[in-house]
């Protein structure tokens, strides 16, 4: 369809652009528009409806969003702003340079730019961050009649109208009703008896994670987010925390690679930013010379009278490596999904404790039969499955208590991941390993 | 909520839009007025699980149009349903991988997402919760894959011993026997060895260094391939961008490597030696990443399975051949 774009612009009229424009759904003409050449999107731009274009621009890339505010007049960007969510306005904002905030800020009513100025003191990453501040809010006294007037008069504009909030004089939440429960219920009956008083909400400051674990729980269209004082100051809505969650997975899926965390695309991201965030653990792996480097020094001279010993290195650290990662694997991601909590500590070392004997005498005597059979000595045969056994009984208990550990400190469990835990286990696998050889060597 | 399974829906393959949709949906007919509409919706809105979005059927009852809630309550009482829906609705077939149902809800926000059949007749509605399960369950499984540990479903916790022993010890086992082949190519080197051993004190650096920058290229490859970001035709980009941060991070370890060989008391020939077989290390690393997860993406394998254990293993046999041939064209051994 990108050609298509591009090829109706040139028509005389532009009419079967207009009703491509009319009929397409707003994220599918974003990445339509991003995908067109500089000029050609300001024109395609300015022949969206009002609310069409603020979608539009709400789901387009931070470069293209910079590059149409650049060329549209200051009208246009009040136009865009005052139909835009909250938190997509926020979003945007946050991401543009200073002279395009201030251009973008000066030309928005006064009530929305304090807004604006005090979403964005909220931590990025809290519920704050993520809230917009498009609901539907109804006072106890009114009657269903009149929460649906209320809803029609108000309801084009809200992000949600499914779920309806009721506050008392001083805007402190004190129920919800969804719109499911109006439709259903009789028009005269009033809000304070058919609303849920024992309803879940966030505070400003709950972390993402927080709030992900409560949709896991209850799948909400929308929760609301309240301050310090109990007052209403906000909802975030089921489609931002989907997203949440992919950025989530993805995050982890970076740390547990052992990499600063990025948000920007792929094919985005500069060499040199990925170079950044990939450098500090392989650094760090510099300096595991001087433990696994300093072990294998000690015993040179078994190295040197016995060199095969050495063919048996990598086998014995890659099978270290890949089994800790298999623990700590499993744990961090049953411990992000709340499979296991921090209470089932003991549970979960002792299991794996038990996975990790089962797995390493398994492994060992399949080795042992293995390495005979290729035709070394049986003594060798010997140090080696001893050796496999340590590393990976070490590798799976390791793997398996780190990330624990991490979660009793409080710390984020994917972040230790996979450097300090090879590290570890290849330091005690090698002592054991050399040590083992060196028995051999002098019966 | 979600995954109400009708026994009906066992029919269809597992993974597909058909097992998971749920059947209770509202179905409008095309000449209700707005009124009728509410009238249905409350008679028959008390079982159903989404009255939020609601899809309008034709006499043969096929979708032809969806209308939220929130139009039905801003719209005139006398207008008719047809008048008011939205007729371009994006749908799902119920033999659609619930993968791709999932990134379409994430994509565009939808609280529900209509699955049709071969005759675009509505079938079932796929909702935004199924997608939250659905995406968890996902990334579960590729964190699995990529760490070389069979699929399951059953809860950590529930799981014996056994079981879990079972789900990782074939993995291991068949990594160990690509291992052995790092062995022999160590095992060919053997008389260089036994003159200078100080050779092998570097091996775990250079090989845990290569296994993790393997690992956070083919993660980050995995990730985008997984999110829709990269595809197959972004091979030669993605090869040169992998490239150009191979030389950026080569180059800065280039230097710290050389300086943690000085204090740890070789000499700068021997510093020289581990230095280069690391910078060598890290591109290749980086380009097996690339080259393991687009083989995998051609030959239409899951890219997930070529991650860390695979890759470590070869990038291991690559970067020890270089190492030992370096040590021996450098220090004449």
């Amino acid at each position: 369809m990108d050609k298509e774009i591009a090829i109706l612009l040139k028509e005389p009229g532009r009419n079967s652009l207009r009703q491509i424009l009319e009929s397409t759904n707003t994220v599918d003409l974003a990445d339509e528009l991003e995908k067109l050449d500089g000029q050609d999107v300001i024109i395609v731009f300015r022949m969206l409806s009002k609310v069409k274009a603020a979608e539009v621009f709400a789901h387009l890339d931070h470069s293209v969003q910079q590059a149409i505010i650049k060329a549209i007049t200051d009208r246009e960007i009040k136009v865009i702003i005052d139909e835009l969510f909250l938190d997509d306005a926020v979003d945007f904002i946050d991401e543009m340079p200073a002279d395009v905030v201030k251009r973008v800020l000066s030309n928005v009513t006064a009530e929305t730019r304090i807004l604006i100025n005090q979403f964005l003191q909220y931590p990025e990453d809290s519920a704050g961050s993520l809230m917009t501040i498009e609901y539907v809010d109804l006072k106890s006294n009114m009657n269903v009649a009149d929460a649906f007037k209320h809803i029609r008069s108000t309801g084009t504009d809200k992000e949600t109208i499914y779920t309806c909030y009721v506050t008392d004089n001083a805007r402190r939440l004190i129920g919800v009703v969804s719109a499911r429960t109006l439709f259903l219920a009789d028009k005269t009956q009033l809000i304070r008896d058919i609303m849920k008083t024992d309803f879940v909400f966030a505070t400003t400051h709950d972390t993402r994670d927080e709030l992900l674990s409560s949709f896991r729980e209850l799948s909400f269209l929308a929760i609301p987010v309240v301050d310090n004082e109990g007052i209403l100051v906000g909802i975030v809505t089921f489609d931002d925390l989907l997203v949440v969650q992919e950025e989530e997975a993805t995050e982890d899926f970076e740390k547990m690679a052992a990499m600063s965390p990025s948000e920007e695309p792929y094919l985005k991201s500069s060499a040199l930013l990925m170079a950044k965030n990939r450098m500090p653990w392989l650094v760090f792996l510099n300096f595991s010379v001087f433990i696994t480097g300093a072990i294998v020094a000690r015993y040179e001279n078994i190295i040197a009278a016995l060199p095969v010993i050495v063919s048996f290195l990598p086998m014995l650290m890659d099978t270290s490596g890949d089994a800790g990662s298999q623990s700590s694997t499993i744990i961090i991601r049953a411990l992000a999904i709340e499979e296991i909590k921090i209470s089932d500590f003991w549970a979960v070392l002792w299991k794996e404790i038990r996975v990790a004997l089962f797995c390493g005498v398994v492994l060992a005597i399949i080795n042992y039969i293995r390495v005979v059979l290729l035709g070394y000595d049986a003594n060798i045969a010997l140090i080696v499955s001893a050796a496999l056994f340590t590393a990976t009984f070490l590798a799976k208990t390791f793997g398996a208590l780190l990330p624990l550990c991490a979660v009793l400190l409080k710390l984020d469990p994917a972040v230790m991941a996979v450097p300090i835990l090879t590290t570890i286990v290849d330091a005690s696998t090698l002592v054991v390993y050399f040590n083992l050889a060196k028995l051999i060597m002098h019966n | 909520m979600g995954n109400n399974t009708d026994l009906k829906n066992l029919e269809y393959p597992e993974d597909s839009a058909g097992r998971i949709m749920t059947t209770e949906y509202v179905e409008l007919i095309y000449n209700m007025t707005v009124a009728d509409a509410f009238t249905y919706i409350q008679e028959v809105g008390r079982e159903k699980q989404n009255i939020y979005t609601c899809y309008v059927v034709n006499k043969s009852q096929k979708l032809i149009g969806m209308v939220s809630a929130r139009t039905l309550l801003l719209s005139d009482q006398d207008l008719f349903v047809v008048d008011i829906m939205e007729p371009n609705v994006l749908s799902a077939n119920v033999l659609d991988d619930q993968e791709s149902l999932m990134s379409d809800i994430v994509k565009y926000g939808f609280i529900a997402l209509p699955v049709v059949d071969d005759d675009r007749k509505l079938v079932g509605v796929f909702t935004y919760d199924d997608a939250f399960n659905v995406q968890e369950e996902e990334v579960t499984e590729d964190f699995r894959k990529m760490a070389a540990v069979s699929p399951s479903e059953v809860p950590y916790l529930s799981t014996g011993v056994f079981k879990l022993s079972m789900q990782r010890i074939p993995w291991l086992l068949l990594l160990t026997i690509f291992a052995s082949i790092t062995g022999f190519i160590v095992e060919s080197y053997e008389e260089s060895l036994a003159v200078l051993p100080a050779l092998v004190a570097f091996v775990p650096m250079l090989m845990n260094t290569g296994g993790n920058a393997g690992t956070q290229s083919s993660t980050v490859i995995i990730r985008g391939m997984a999110l829709g970001e990269i595809g197959l035709v972004d091979s030669f980009k993605v090869t040169w961008k992998e490239l150009s941060v191979s030389f950026i991070v080569g180059a800065m370890l280039f230097v710290t490597t050389y300086v943690s060989v000085l204090f740890f008391g070789e000499g700068s020939v021997m510093a020289i030696t581990v230095c280069l077989a690391m910078l060598a290390t890290i591109i290749i690393s980086n380009l097996t990443g690339v080259f393991l997860t687009f083989l995998a993406k051609l030959i239409k394998v899951d890219p997930a399975v070529m991650a860390a254990p695979l890759l470590t293993n070869i990038i291991d046999a690559l970067a020890l051949i270089v190492y030992f041939s370096l040590a021996r064209a450098i220090l004449r051994i």
